[in-house]
């Protein structure tokens, strides 16, 4: 009888055990149904990854946000497009910064031009920044950045980078910033690029004078040096009656004299790039975002 | 008799190249693409021509058999036989060959005062000669 009553016990037991394991597995996913289709809670959920930094998790939460609750909301626009800038996702972001500026009567309107703007410099896309124009100092800024760029990429196979329009420069309101734009312009007008098809013509006359051009005399020296050394072997080794030594060194002098007719030109390019490489560097100190960065306020948030 | 063992010279280095050349092809990487690459454009493939092949079978034999046997030297990183295996490799044979021939010009004590260090050798990547050119 007390054998019974026990066995009957536990089974009970069993069974309490069983039920609370299927309610428990039952709560599980009506649990993460709420979480993943109540937008409050899809969104306070996104803002704690934000807050944790977790910028791709977060970027989808805030995607599904947007989905549930099928609304524009700029500010979740916004924190998704920096979420995407902080993975440098600058395609995604732009995408999201963009879909603020179709609604024309945003209060966000102003820092999601200024946040496309800085994605497409970030992506090297000059010449969209320059289709985007400008309408206030930062955007100038921007658009004065990507005429460098674009008029330097030029400039490498010319004479001289282009002239700006300096009657730009009075739509900037801040007197430093257009000051200080100004002295870059005047600056850039004083530089004076190396033509590529002069270094490689002047190598051509003799191997390695097109390095001394590009301000390279040491590696004319060498070039000079090595192409004579060369071809002096070849020379010897001919007379010598030495054919495969004569051949290789051939060779080898044939490739060093054209290597350095090449090089030069390559060379100019490069030195070109290098003085544009300076001059937006210069540029970059004034960048308005790096100064003061937009995001700053919405990390807190 | 001195033409007969030329030309056999000539004809010994070229069965070198035809036998290691598809070989250097395979090191290089250049069949070993994605499976979805391939499916997608099986004519995408490039094999290489016999003069570019040539050409990085004779670079990896020095690197293998002569370069491996003394200290590293070049100032430059990456070395000039790796960059003239990469020029070959990124702009063809022909700009290739005038790239490595320049750069073993530029491999020069004076190197100093116009590159950068990257870390102990001074930085000069192929990128930056291939991009400058398209």
């Amino acid at each position: 009888m007390a054998k019974n009553s026990v066995t009957r016990l536990k089974n009970m037991s069993e069974i309490k055990n069983k039920f609370g394991l299927i309610l428990f597995l039952l709560i599980i996913p009506l649990q993460a149904n709420d979480l993943s289709t109540n937008p409050a809670k899809v969104l306070q959920f996104a803002n704690f990854l934000f807050e944790q930094e977790d910028y791709l998790r977060a970027a989808i939460e805030y995607e599904r946000y947007l989905f549930l609750t099928d609304q524009q909301n700029d500010t979740i626009l916004f924190k998704t497009g920096l979420c995407h800038q902080f993975r440098q996702r600058y395609d995604y972001a732009v995408e999201s910064f963009d879909r603020i500026l179709n609604n024309q009567n945003s209060p966000l309107t102003q820092s999601a031009r200024l946040a496309v703007l800085y994605n497409y410099a970030q992506q090297q896309n000059w010449s969209a920044i320059q289709v985007r124009g400008f309408q206030n100092d930062a955007e100038f800024f921007f658009y004065y950045l990507a005429s460098l760029k674009m008029d330097s990429v030029r400039s490498v196979k010319g004479w001289t980078f282009n002239r700006w329009d300096m009657g730009l420069f009075e739509k900037v309101q801040d007197d430093s910033l257009r000051a200080a734009l100004i002295a870059i312009e005047n600056q850039k007008q004083q530089i004076k690029p190396k033509s590529p098809i002069v270094a490689s013509f002047l190598s051509t006359i003799l191997p390695g004078l097109g390095k001394a051009y590009i301000d390279r005399p040491g590696d004319a020296i060498f070039a000079g040096f090595m192409t004579s050394f060369a071809a002096i072997v070849a020379w010897r080794a001919f007379e010598s009656n030495l054919l495969v030594t004569g051949v290789i060194t051939s060779g080898m002098t044939l490739s060093f004299y054209l290597g350095t007719i090449y090089g030069s030109y390559i060379g100019a390019q490069l030195y070109n790039e290098s003085l544009r490489e300076k001059l937006t560097e210069k540029l970059e100190q004034l960048n308005p975002v790096q100064r003061n960065p937009y995001w700053l306020k919405w990390q807190k948030k | 008799m001195k033409k007969p063992i030329f030309l056999f010279t000539l004809f010994l280095l070229l069965l070198i190249n035809i036998a290691l050349g598809q070989g250097i092809a395979k090191w290089s990487g250049y069949w070993e693409k994605p499976a979805s690459l391939i499916s997608e454009s099986p004519g995408s493939i490039t094999y290489p021509g016999l003069f570019k092949s040539s050409a990085l079978v004779w670079i990896r034999i020095y690197q293998k058999g002569i370069s491996s046997q003394d200290l590293p030297g070049c100032v430059f990183h990456p070395s000039c036989s790796r960059f003239a295996f990469g020029a070959i490799q990124q702009a063809g044979p022909v700009k290739g060959i005038l790239l490595a021939g320049d750069r073993l010009q530029r491999c020069n004590p004076f190197a100093l005062y116009y590159y950068q260090f990257d870390g102990e050798k001074l930085s000069d990547p192929v990128e930056k000669y291939v991009r400058n050119k398209k």
